[in-house]
């Protein structure tokens, strides 16, 4: 027989977060009026230890068989809270959170009462569902000791080495001919003037050289199904199509520089490089050996302008018409330009270097210090704002090829600099293949463009899909060593399921009722998985079965059935029916 | 004549109609959209409760007609951006009940302004909000719901409890 629900509903104030705006006592004491509820409380911070033990104690003493947190996102601390309840024994489906964060205190902050009176009713929602939550079964599924990294820049390759030191098996996906992404187009890396070569060199011969990795240049995914624990994947290599079985998948397929075209005169003369153009032409290996020389008269530059957020914290005014802005900061633009400014210093320390910019961000460790060393050069700092972009012109038969004009803001002046050489300082924008290997993974973009982490500051390597994480700057713009923290991370959290080799997936599935079935097969068209087959019964009746690990738990099918034999576990027609109805009729969800 | 007319706005204001919506947000974009415009502290008006569904492709009509027969003034249903789906197709099989849905509670007698789909990704926190007004905005302008139960605080059919 069904246990008489009893439900503790527990009220957080989250510091001030909610109880500033919403008035968490009258909440507690409102739930108290509603069926089912045995015990009510507020608590500073319900996630707390202190909060925690709360519920633990009150499901001991009350014998609670619900339990309901009236706090912040589900999103955000549901996993918590469900640990909490199953250290007591209760199956974690028996937990159901009201959003007084999110949804009710930071978005009416201005409306205590409306806010109140709104997080009654969400709390009064969660009771009318938690009376009708069930208790589900725990589904295991195994997980396969090998992952997918997909982009072999520093990211990808630190990555998986990290993974495959760690006695698991890599496949590693690279588009290009070569390993090493980006970084291995960089001339030097700041703050430490490293060759990337010398870096990346050894990292890539332990890769090839690694039992446990697998790599794959000129390659793409051509295809990829699966769940965590379980992917499988056809990698197209050249000519040649391999499939493979993982468990866990590492997103690492970095960044493109911004294409500054329309902008600053770029493409227009041959002597306005971007940061990327200006590194290769130094490098040893670039046209001219590493003379710094300008490419249209071959000559030492005596006079250059570098121009920093090109690219980067745009705004409508500030880009060409159909252009969309670029908004955010790409973090390594500005030391990155700096430290240019000692490199050209170095190859010719006759130059004299114009940095022109909106305002200098060296926050990385050891960049200020750079920074105050840069000084030293005597360049000229300009300080233009973004209402009044430099302006670039080409000066025939002029001694100088090139004019930049710039307000400056510090000195309140115009200012003209004839230079040789302009180099701007370009942005991050998201590698081309962003938008597709997000459809294809089912993971989520931010508005700039770059993957969404879960959360930006409690799971900034997971992607919103189980046993997908995110790695370097395919997540938002980074330096090498931010890069390789965050590939060091992300590895270390695809080991961890590799490691148990077993996780639970979520029991919220689909299971049809027979007796109600009849074969129609409309829910099977509807499944997006496939995890619908027909079954043959006695004298030859077929019904829909649901293949329990392939199933998702999106609930499509059951709104599909037409004979409604199919249930949505944990998002059963009655428990969303009932949640409506206390929302819209609240003497229905009262006692 | 004067005291008279006062009463009447006295009233007016007292009875001031404030819809009450019912939004249907999908786990994986829409219901962190609306997450981010709290992150975000977005500001949009109190009308609207939330109910989380782990796809738009859950939503059964019979569950979006039911929250119309329960009084709610407008209903709400929000899912990823096409393409974008957590389950690759429930928004477009979510989208196309709403097609039928929205003829046939036009055929009911209900405004079909009452009844919105929209697409909102989990960066659109002000984009959350923004739909949020203007769906505030637009049912303050065409009234109360037919099924009129908010106004005079609920209608509650005797009707045994849901079976599990």
């Amino acid at each position: 027989m069904e246990e008489e629900p009893r439900i503790g509903v527990f009220v957080c104030n989250c510091g001030i977060n909610i109880g500033g705006v919403v008035n968490v006592e009258e909440v507690a004491e409102y739930a108290t009026t509603l069926p089912n509820v045995v015990v009510s409380r507020s608590s500073l911070y319900t996630c707390s230890d202190r909060g925690q033990g709360m519920i633990k104690d009150d499901i001991d003493e009350f014998k609670l068989n619900r339990v309901i947190v009236a706090s912040c996102s589900p999103r955000m601390h549901e996993p918590t809270f469900r640990k909490v309840i199953e250290e007591k024994g209760l199956n974690k489906y028996v937990f159901e959170q009201a959003n007084l964060r999110e949804h009710v205190s930071w978005v009416h902050s201005k409306q205590p009462e409306e806010a109140t009176k709104k997080a009654k009713d969400l709390v009064r929602m969660a009771v009318a569902k938690a009376r009708l939550l069930e208790s589900l079964p725990q589904h295991l599924v195994d997980v396969k000791g090998e992952a997918l990294v997909i982009g072999g820049g520093i990211s990808g390759l630190t990555a998986a080495k990290s993974i495959a030191d760690r006695g698991f098996k890599v496949h590693l996906v690279e588009k290009t001919p070569n390993f090493g992404g980006k970084m291995a187009q960089l001339y030097k890396v700041f703050p430490t003037f490293d060759d990337p070569q010398e870096l990346l060199n050894p990292l890539v011969e332990d890769i090839m050289a690694h039992p446990n990795i697998t790599p794959y240049l000129s390659a793409e995914i051509a295809d990829i199904e699966g769940y965590i624990g379980n992917y499988r994947a056809i990698i197209r290599e050249q000519t040649e199509e391999k499939e493979i079985e993982f468990g866990t998948i590492i997103v690492a397929t970095g960044f493109n520089a911004y294409d500054p075209n329309g902008e600053f005169k770029y493409g227009k003369h041959q002597n306005i490089l971007t940061a990327m153009e200006l590194h290769q032409l130094m490098r040893a290996d670039g046209p001219t050996q590493g003379n710094l020389v300008t490419p249209a008269e071959g000559k030492t530059p005596r006079s250059i302008a570098l121009i920093s957020c090109v690219g980067s914290r745009q705004n409508e005014n500030t880009v060409p018409e159909g252009k969309k802005p670029n908004a955010y900061c790409s973090r390594v633009c500005c030391t990155g330009m700096i430290a240019t400014g000692m490199e050209i210093k170095e190859k010719s320390p006759d130059a004299d270097i114009f940095v022109l910019y909106r305002d200098l961000r060296t926050h990385g460790k050891g960049h200020e210090e750079l920074f105050t060393e840069f000084r030293q050069t005597g360049s000229t700092m300009i300080r233009y704002t973004d209402d009044q972009l430099p302006m670039i012109s080409s000066t025939q038969g002029a001694e100088y090829p090139l004019s930049v004009t710039s307000y400056d803001s510090l000195s309140g002046l115009n200012v003209e600099i004839p230079v040789d050489l302009v180099v701007l300082a370009t942005g991050m924008i998201p590698d081309d293949s962003a938008s597709n290997i997000a459809s294809k993974l089912h993971i989520t973009i931010s508005a700039d463009g770059f993957f969404q982490e879960l959360h930006p500051k409690l799971a900034p390597l997971d992607s919103v899909t189980d046993g997908v994480y995110l790695a370097g700057t395919a997540q938002g713009p980074k330096d090498v060593p931010d890069s390789v923290s965050q590939s060091l991370g992300a590895a270390a959290k695809a080991c961890a399921p590799m490691a148990l080799g077993q996780v639970e997936v979520e029991s919220t599935i689909a299971v049809i009722d027979e007796d109600f079935c009849t074969g129609c097969g409309v829910c099977q068209g509807s499944c997006e998985f496939s995890a619908i087959v027909f079954e043959e019964r006695d004298e030859g009746k077929k019904v829909s079965k649901v293949i329990e690990a392939l199933c998702k738990g999106c609930g499509t099918c059951g709104s599909s059935c037409p004979s409604a034999a199919i249930t949505m576990l944990h998002f059963k027609d009655a428990q969303l029916d009932a949640m409506v109805k206390a929302a819209l009729t609240p003497q229905a969800g009262e006692k | 004549m004067v005291e008279a007319k006062e009463m009447i706005n006295e009233t007016e204001c007292e009875t001031k109609f404030e819809p009450k919506l019912i939004g249907f947000l999908c786990n994986w974009c829409s219901y962190a959209g609306a997450d981010l415009a709290g992150t975000s502290r977005v500001q949009y008006p109190p009308n609207i409760r939330i109910v989380r569904v782990m796809c738009t492709g859950r939503l059964d009509p019979q569950l979006i007609l039911n929250t119309f027969r329960y009084g709610a003034d407008g209903v709400l249903i929000a899912g990823c951006h096409e393409g974008d789906c957590h389950y690759i197709g429930g928004n477009y099989r979510a989208y196309r009940k709403y097609i039928l849905l929205k003829e046939f509670v036009k055929k009911m007698g209900i405004n079909e302004k009452r009844l919105r789909l929209e697409w909102v990704s989990a960066s659109e926190g002000e984009r959350f909000a923004k739909v949020v007004r203007e769906m505030v905005d637009d049912i303050k302008e065409i009234g109360p719901s037919p099924f009129g139960v908010t106004t005079t605080g609920g209608v509650v059919e005797d009707e045994p409890e849901p079976k599990i």
